[in-house]
């Protein structure tokens, strides 16, 4: 049963002439029709429900409407519209330093908060001394209150309203008390409450915070809700509205698109999962593709540096012999040839950057990037029929077995303020180069795509020895990697509704022709 | 219902008493003596000034300007002290969920406590000027009880209204004191026609004044229309005032 339903709360606030006009003002401008109030929705249509023992962290910006919405729940205010049912009894810890009187002294203004949080006499009688050694005040006991200093003074109001012992906890900022040493202090007391068993909403600045003590989020913006669930998918969403990579309204719809049920989910947003993707929308499939990287694209994801369109993840060249490849990527979008000295009949790159294509693709189908397969299923476990996984095969598995082996790389990336570092997209350096000492290839972007643009942005590739998190190109394979394999994929077996594809997928390196003639395979066979 | 309440948060209400009461008198004794001595000095002004025109045609004239004093003072510290009182406990209010009724019952509370210092030296002062203390006194209990609770009823009003509208405030001012020269406080009203002494009854705290000069000067007791008038006057100022606590009560926290 829920201990705490809020159900469609809203709460309007009047703002406009009332306020600081005076009587005789009101009343002339009652008179000559001059009387102006307007509405302003603090909270429009919140609802939520807490199970006992859940924790809830309310995100979003200053003004969402986080803390109107703490005083209807706590019962300060009354909700303009929907209502609130909860059960068992409630403590609302707000804005802590302010509502002390500063002529009484320290113990008085203890003992009269005291009260105001519902403890009785006897109570306080018998805390008293734990509240103002807690608060570090035993020399000031008996000071006028506005003598205090205001760590002090919130030192006082922590130790006084953390005794509370409630079903609902109510903490609106309260975990930032004090000083270094008060802080760790006061936030040991806190969970000491939490773990208590009390249901408890948290109201922090601090999204680590939420992530790591709260089980369940709500996020509000300008008063309206934007999602209410799982922690780790909302957090991870509202980390992405902060560093505006996505609006709210795409936040919003990102949301809305993992709570709805899909045919296929489609994990990992590279080259094969994407033409995956397109070819199941186009058969009629429900689907939703995730990636981990905030970004889309996988290993072929680019970004823009000045005007020039530079590959995050080392250079790609689209180049095959089979026209049907070659047509079906250019119906997608418009390449420009690119002879890359592989020597075959079709070589190029999509003239807008390889971005482009992945949009392509991914055009209408609910994308929701930043959010790892783990976290997803852990927060809706039924979401899709059926799985394409493009991960690694070893990661579905959280490398129970160990790790396969990758080649790595790693770029470094500089701006130069030349119009050309060379002559040549790529360029094989002379050995004797000491700055760039172990460097194996240099690219120079803009050439790609005959970019132009007063800067240039060149890339130093060196061999690295691959460990897991570092970007993963060519599977290494041999005999150890190849048995590794064959376990996992026996493991595999267990969950036939996942089918693992793609490089990391299936540990197997493709072109990206032969990566999207597989895709397409995969899609003939799975989708018929 | 608000009995229970209160009981439930009585020792909050003991802590505002408290509160209120430290910071009226400020924790000294002079603070204290101060608060008797200022509506005895107004009284001796009185007594001065006004014993020429009045006081020889009105038995125990001291006596009858003490009987407007004392409950002019104590209807207008309770009323402009209870004005105040949400506006001034914004802070808790906002922050807690507690009646908000109780600021303005401790603050009643403090007045009430300056009225019983004044009422002794009144009786004081009623045994120097010989009058005779007979059983009648008892009935002035009556008129304390309904005055209390009419300074409840008004306090509440102007607490809601003070909210709402900060320059009530002025307002009220002006009207003391216009109430104050028709409270009938150091002059006797028996010149006018019998219609214009009417009209004073009008006036709820000339019907207070009148009956503690009933009791303690004429030792006689009003009749029981008197009584009902004022217990009348009691009930649409707590009305009145309990009305406005209950319809604005969710609607405070936007204005303050």
């Amino acid at each position: 049963m829920s201990i705490l339903e809020v159900h469609n709360v809203s709460i309007k606030y009047m703002t406009g002439d009332f306020k600081e006009i005076g009587l005789k003002e009101y009343v002339m401008r009652r008179l000559t029709h001059n009387y102006k109030v307007n509405e302003f929705w603090a909270d429009k249509n919140i609802s939520f429900t807490l199970e006992e023992g859940e924790m809830l962290g309310i995100i979003g910006s200053n003004g969402a409407g986080k803390s109107t919405l703490l005083k209807v729940v706590s019962g300060i205010m009354e909700p303009s519209e929907g209502w609130v049912k909860r059960e068992g009894n409630i403590a609302a810890l707000l804005e802590l330093g302010s509502g002390f009187d500063g002529d009484l002294t320290v113990k008085e203004n203890t003992y009269l908060r005291g009260a105001m949080l519902g403890y009785t006499r006897k109570f306080m009688d018998e805390t008293y001394d734990e509240i103002i050694d807690f608060a570090e005040l035993k020399d000031f006991q008996d000071r006028p209150f506005k003598q205090l200093s205001s760590g002090m003074k919130s030192r006082l109001a922590f130790a006084i309203a953390s005794l509370v012992k409630p079903d609902i906890l109510i903490l609106d900022e309260v975990l930032s008390v004090g000083d270094g040493a008060f802080r760790k202090k006061s936030e040991a007391k806190m969970r000491e409450i939490i773990s208590g068993g009390a249901t408890t909403i948290l109201v922090s600045h601090s999204l680590e915070q939420v992530k790591e003590l709260c089980t369940k989020v709500l996020w509000l913006e300008k008063g309206k809700q934007i999602a209410f669930g799982d922690t780790a998918v909302i957090c991870g969403l509202y980390q992405q509205y902060l560093d505006k990579e996505l609006t709210l309204a795409q936040a919003r719809e990102k949301w809305a698109a993992l709570n709805r049920h899909y045919d296929w989910l489609i994990v990992g947003s590279g080259l094969f999962g994407s033409v995956f993707a397109r070819e199941a929308a186009n058969r009629g499939k429900k689907c939703l593709v995730i990636d981990g990287r905030r970004k889309p694209g996988g290993n072929i994801a680019c970004e823009d540096m000045d005007g020039i369109t530079v590959h995050s993840y080392g250079p790609h060249i689209f180049h095959t012999d089979d026209r049907d490849m070659w047509n079906y990527v250019n119906r997608l979008v418009k390449f420009k040839a690119f002879d890359g000295g592989f020597g075959e009949a079709f070589q190029g790159l999509p003239e807008k950057g390889w971005n482009s294509l992945i949009e392509k693709l991914l055009e209408n189908i609910p994308t929701v990037t930043g959010l790892s397969y783990v976290r997803l299923t852990e927060a809706f476990p039924e979401i899709a029929d059926r799985v394409l996984y493009t991960g690694p095969i070893d990661g579905f598995f959280e490398y129970s077995l160990g790790h396969l082996e990758y080649d790595s790389l790693k770029i470094e990336l500089e701006e130069l303020e030349l119009e050309y570092f060379q002559d040549r997209a790529i360029v094989i350096p002379e050995e004797n180069d000491e700055e760039h000492e172990g460097c194996t290839r240099i690219i120079e972007y803009k050439h790609f795509l005959g970019e132009e643009s007063e800067k240039t942005v060149v890339a130093w590739e060196y061999p690295q020895e691959w460990l897991p998190g570092r970007l993963a190109c060519c599977p290494v394979g041999g005999e150890k990697n190849e048995n590794l394999l064959e376990q996992y994929r026996e493991m595999a077996k267990e969950v036939p509704e996942v089918i693992f594809a793609g490089r990391l997928g299936e540990y197997k390196y493709r072109t990206m022709a032969e990566t999207v003639a597989a895709a397409l395979k995969s899609a003939a066979t799975e989708l018929a | 219902m608000m009995l229970q309440k209160l009981i439930q948060h009585r020792f909050l209400f003991e802590e505002l008493v408290k509160r209120d009461f430290k910071k009226k008198y400020k924790r000294t004794i002079l603070g204290m003596a101060w608060s008797i001595l200022a509506p005895l000095l107004q009284l001796l002004v009185m007594a001065l000034v006004f014993t020429k025109f009045f006081g020889k045609n009105t038995p125990h004239y001291v006596i009858y300007i003490f009987c407007g004093n004392l409950i002019f003072t104590f209807f207008s510290d309770a009323t402009k002290g209870g004005m105040s009182t949400i506006m001034g406990n914004a802070g808790i209010f906002t922050k807690v969920n507690v009646p908000k009724y109780l600021f303005l019952l401790s603050r009643n509370v403090q007045a009430l406590i300056n009225f019983g210092l004044i009422l002794i030296v009144f009786f004081i002062f009623v045994a120097f000027d010989s009058l005779p203390f007979t059983w009648k006194f008892l009935c002035l209990l009556y008129p304390i009880g309904c005055l209390i609770l009419f300074n409840i009823g008004i306090g509440m009003v102007l607490s809601a209204l003070f909210v709402f509208f900060r320059d009530i405030q002025y307002l009220y001012d002006v009207f003391t004191m216009l109430l104050m020269y028709m409270s009938a406080i150091f002059y006797t009203i028996d010149r006018y026609s019998p219609m214009g002494q009417n009209l004073f009854l009008l006036n709820p705290v000339y019907l207070f004044i009148r009956y503690f000069r009933k009791i303690v000067i004429e030792a006689t007791i009003p009749t029981i229309w008197f009584h009902l008038l004022m217990a009348a006057d009691v009930a649409i100022a707590l009305g009145l005032g309990c009305f406005m606590y209950k319809k604005y009560n969710t609607r405070f926290l936007y204005y303050v």
